[in-house]
């Protein structure tokens, strides 16, 4: 099977051999590796998005999650939907948390 | 008005060309932004894959450009926002238009740094009527992520950069249905890792060698016709919505007039990116489009130490051409002067595995160097190392 790395910019090209060991090739640096490693078992993802937000200079926060399992993306939907956040938000904001996720704010928005 | 050193642009650029101008002692410097904000794109640009290199970490744009916001209010650097340059004149003096009035400034020295904008739908010939629910990729981008905005239940991406890729996987985040992403070239121009997290992710099909020969729908966007140009087949994909990102070019309008521009529409600079009229330096995406932010803080830096030279009275011996050779797309910079060691940034025309890069000074082989993989979208830096003393017109050119 072949992957493209996405943990940097450099985009390396993994393969990966599942015969009796895993076995990964192609990764300029071991965090290619985990992450060949997870992709197969159990992928994860930093995702980016926004959240709507009452009463700031802008209607909306840009948020971050931590790195958590592409598996729990509906989840991450949902409480990104329903989320009732008012201004105002400074950058590293942690805006929720569970045991799936943190979501932090990645910029500051004031009160208008 | 007078100030000594004029900055037009408050994006990454600008604020990295602030910064270090004021690190190396130059006082009175202003920063001129057209935004109420400074940060310039990476505003908009909320996902992460910003600051490697610059930082160590991946950073989202608004993170990316907060690091150098809270540094520059630290510093002695004036800064206008909600101001624009209208006029700029070969002698160095600006109109600017802030709140509503007409401000003359001159300075001694400028450096441009405003980026720079998406080509227009009529860059490229499409049939059919102009319904509502075409967008260019970077404006629909501004909408979303800042304005919050909806703009549509399905999607249709028309260019396969970096900007619609990424914008594929924000439509889907936001639950919209992307129908697919069409790049008219055999391969899409975008990096490798944004395939794999924002279509491949999504299940969002690309198109390769397709093109978009009609646009359905009257007063709305009902419907796109796309065309295999290999096959010829043709088939409809229904959306409400078409994203146009066919392609950047540098704001440079301000300075068309004076400054020399090369044949690829990039301002002429020599290795400190001061353009052929001395005192006028140009960093960051109006004088090339960057893939990546950290090469333009870091491109910033440099035109600020050319100020720095220029403004303390160095005058500059001859200025050698770098010719673009064989293979070569475009290259920065395109003089040179040779008082310091400096790096090429090419592109290549085709995607090569294993080139070779050769440096010729007139007909001698200066400097070789094998690579493994070369990608028009992705600028290679050709770094010229120590010892090697260069004289005269050099050449750069790609040996597949
Ligand atoms: C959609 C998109 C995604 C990207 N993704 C990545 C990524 O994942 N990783 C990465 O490293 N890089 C990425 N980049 C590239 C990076 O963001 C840009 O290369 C960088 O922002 C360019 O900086 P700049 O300062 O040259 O231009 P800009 O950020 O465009 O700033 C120019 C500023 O000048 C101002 N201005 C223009 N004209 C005037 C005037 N006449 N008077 C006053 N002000 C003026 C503008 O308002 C603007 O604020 C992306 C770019 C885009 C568009
Ligand atoms: S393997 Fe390492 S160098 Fe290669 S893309 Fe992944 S993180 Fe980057």
């Amino acid at each position: 099977m072949k992957l493209i790395c996405i943990i940097c910019p450099m985009g390396c090209e993994l393969k990966i051999k599942q015969e009796e060991s895993i076995k990964i090739t192609g990764h300029l640096c071991p965090r290619g590796k985990q992450y060949a490693l997870d992709e197969i078992t159990d992928p994860k993802r930093v995702y980016t998005g926004n959240i709507r937000l009452q009463g700031g200079e802008l209607p909306v926060i840009s948020y971050k999650t931590s790195t958590m399992r592409k598996a729990d993306l509906d989840h991450l939907k949902q409480v990104s939907g329903s989320l009732k956040l008012s201004a105002p938000i400074r950058l590293g904001d942690i805006l929720y948390q569970d045991d799936k996720m943190t979501i932090t704010a990645t910029r500051t928005i004031e009160r208008t | 008005m007078k100030r000594r050193l004029v900055i037009i642009g408050g994006g990454p650029a600008g604020l990295s060309a602030a910064l270090e101008a004021n690190r190396l002692g130059i006082d009175d410097i202003l920063v001129v932004e057209r935004e109420a904000d400074l940060g310039g794109i990476l505003n908009q640009c909320i996902h992460s894959g910003f600051g490697i290199h610059e930082f160590g970490e991946e950073l989202t744009g608004p993170e990316y450009a907060a690091r150098f916001i809270e540094e520059i209010k630290q510093a002695p650097i004036e800064i206008w926002t909600s101001a624009s340059v209208v006029a700029l004149r070969p002698n160095k003096q600006l109109t600017v238009l802030r709140h509503a009035e007409l401000i003359e400034l001159e300075a001694e020295a400028v450096i441009l740094a405003m980026g720079c904008r998406e080509r227009t739908a009529g860059a490229i010939s499409l049939l059919g009527e102009r319904p509502s629910g075409m967008y260019l990729a970077g404006a629909a981008q501004k909408m979303i992520n800042l304005e919050g905005l909806k703009l549509g239940k399905t999607a249709l991406i028309y260019g396969s950069g970096d900007i619609g890729l990424i914008m594929a996987r924000r439509l889907s985040l936001e639950g919209v249905e992307v129908k697919g992403v069409v790049e008219i070239n055999p391969v899409s121009s975008g990096l490798q890792r944004n395939i794999a997290q924002c279509l491949n992710d999504f299940d969002i099909p690309l198109f390769l060698n397709t093109r978009i020969k009609q646009v359905l729908g009257r007063e709305h966007l009902e419907g796109v016709i796309i065309e295999d140009l290999v096959t010829a087949e043709e088939r409809l994909i229904e959306c409400d919505m078409l994203l146009l990102s066919v392609g950047l070019i540098p704001e440079n309008d301000l300075v068309q007039s004076f400054l020399p521009i090369d044949g690829s529409g990039k301002i002429v600079v020599d290795e400190d990116r001061e353009s052929l009229q001395t005192g006028f330096f140009a960093c960051g995406n109006v004088l090339h489009v960057h893939d990546i932010v950290d090469d333009v803080s870091e491109e910033a830096r440099l035109a600020a130490r050319g100020a720095k030279h220029y403004l303390v009275g160095l005058t500059k011996t001859e200025r050698y051409k770098v010719i673009q050779g064989q293979e070569v797309l475009s290259l920065i910079p395109q003089r040179y002067v040779g008082h310091s060691l400096f790096e090429v940034y090419l592109r290549s025309k085709k995607s090569l595995r294993k080139a070779t890069i050769q440096l010729f000074q007139g007909d001698t082989l200066i400097l070789e160097k094998k690579v493994p993989i070369l990608i028009p979208s992705q600028l290679y830096r050709l770094k010229i190392p120590e010892g090697i003393k260069l004289e005269g017109d050099i050449t750069v050119e790609i040996k597949p």
